[in-house]
């Protein structure tokens, strides 16, 4: 005779079985629908307009931030061109 | 009466083309099959529903992504199988959240304890018991022994369409639920101790 735990875990094992099938409800499509044509809706809102703005404006960030950086190359290069030409000119750190 | 099966390669061709009809075909044909897979893995009708309106939207974006590798529904399946899973982890997240931010209840300051949502509806009341015990085991199986599992138990898929869905071939999945089966016994045999 099977011990009682090992019955109780085959009776659980075996509810699987005892699971019915449920039908879904016709109604379901309308929300499908629904949820469809406010995607095409919330494309359709942002215009092409928006977008090559947007595109433009980031293009814009790069193109400044682009600048401000080889601007700001350019002047540590002269001022350190400037220190080097200092130095040279006016030998400041030699001992005579 | 029983009702004629579509054809699934015009649906598909309709659907591709943004026929909203042949997704309602498609979705009336398949409607039951995605809500009980979705069913078996979240328990709970609102939630089923959520799934299979999510799924027949991902279908209808996505139909040209369908290389017509397996059947039309084989490929549902999975997408279900999927979107159940996301679905799982997003409810998962949000508790979590919840629990964090109402841990305490606002009125009296004492701890909450959240009830257990299992509320499957082709579950009768006498094994209701039984059987969320067995789900809980479920839920500790390792993904594809769960997977395999609920196909051909839970959905009593045959062998051939539970391996397609899983793109595994029937050897493997015999002894995937082989291996499910020994880890649900030995799962519900802890339970059995702590009751």
């Amino acid at each position: 005779m099977k011990p009682v735990k090992e019955i109780w875990i085959e009776e659980i094992l075996n509810s699987a079985e005892n699971i019915q099938r449920v039908d879904a409800s016709e109604r379901l499509f309308a929300g499908i629908q629904s949820r469809l044509h406010s995607k095409v809706r919330q494309i359709e809102m942002v215009p092409a307009r928006t977008v090559w703005l947007a595109a433009a404006s980031i293009a814009l960030l790069f193109a400044l931030n682009f600048a401000a950086l080889t601007y700001s190359a350019q002047q540590k290069q002269t001022a350190s061109h400037s220190t080097a030409l200092t130095e040279n000119s006016f030998d400041i750190y030699s001992n005579s | 009466m029983t009702q004629l099966q579509p054809d699934y390669t015009l649906l598909t061709a309709q659907i591709s083309k943004g026929d909203e009809h042949a997704l309602e075909k498609l979705f009336l044909s398949l409607k039951d099959s995605v809500f009980n897979v979705a069913l078996g893995y979240v328990r709970n009708t609102e939630d089923a529903e959520e799934i299979l309106q999510d799924v027949f939207v991902e279908v209808f974006h996505s139909i040209s992504t369908f290389k017509g590798d397996s059947s039309l529904k084989t490929w549902i399946t999975r997408i279900t199988i999927n979107k159940s899973l996301d679905y799982i982890k997003f409810k998962k997240r949000k508790k979590r959240f919840a629990f964090v931010t109402s841990i305490f209840s606002k009125e009296t300051g004492e701890v909450r304890i959240q009830g257990s949502d299992f509320n499957h509806p082709g579950v009768v009341m006498e094994n209701k018991e039984k059987s969320q015990y067995l789900f809980e085991a479920i839920d500790k199986l390792p993904e594809k022994q769960r997977d395999a599992f609920m196909l051909l138990k839970i959905e009593q898929m045959s062998q051939r369409e539970a391996a397609e869905i899983l793109e595994i071939n029937e050897k493997a999945l015999e002894s995937l639920m082989q291996r499910a089966k020994e880890n649900l016994r030995k799962l519900l045999s802890d339970v059995y101790e702590e009751l």
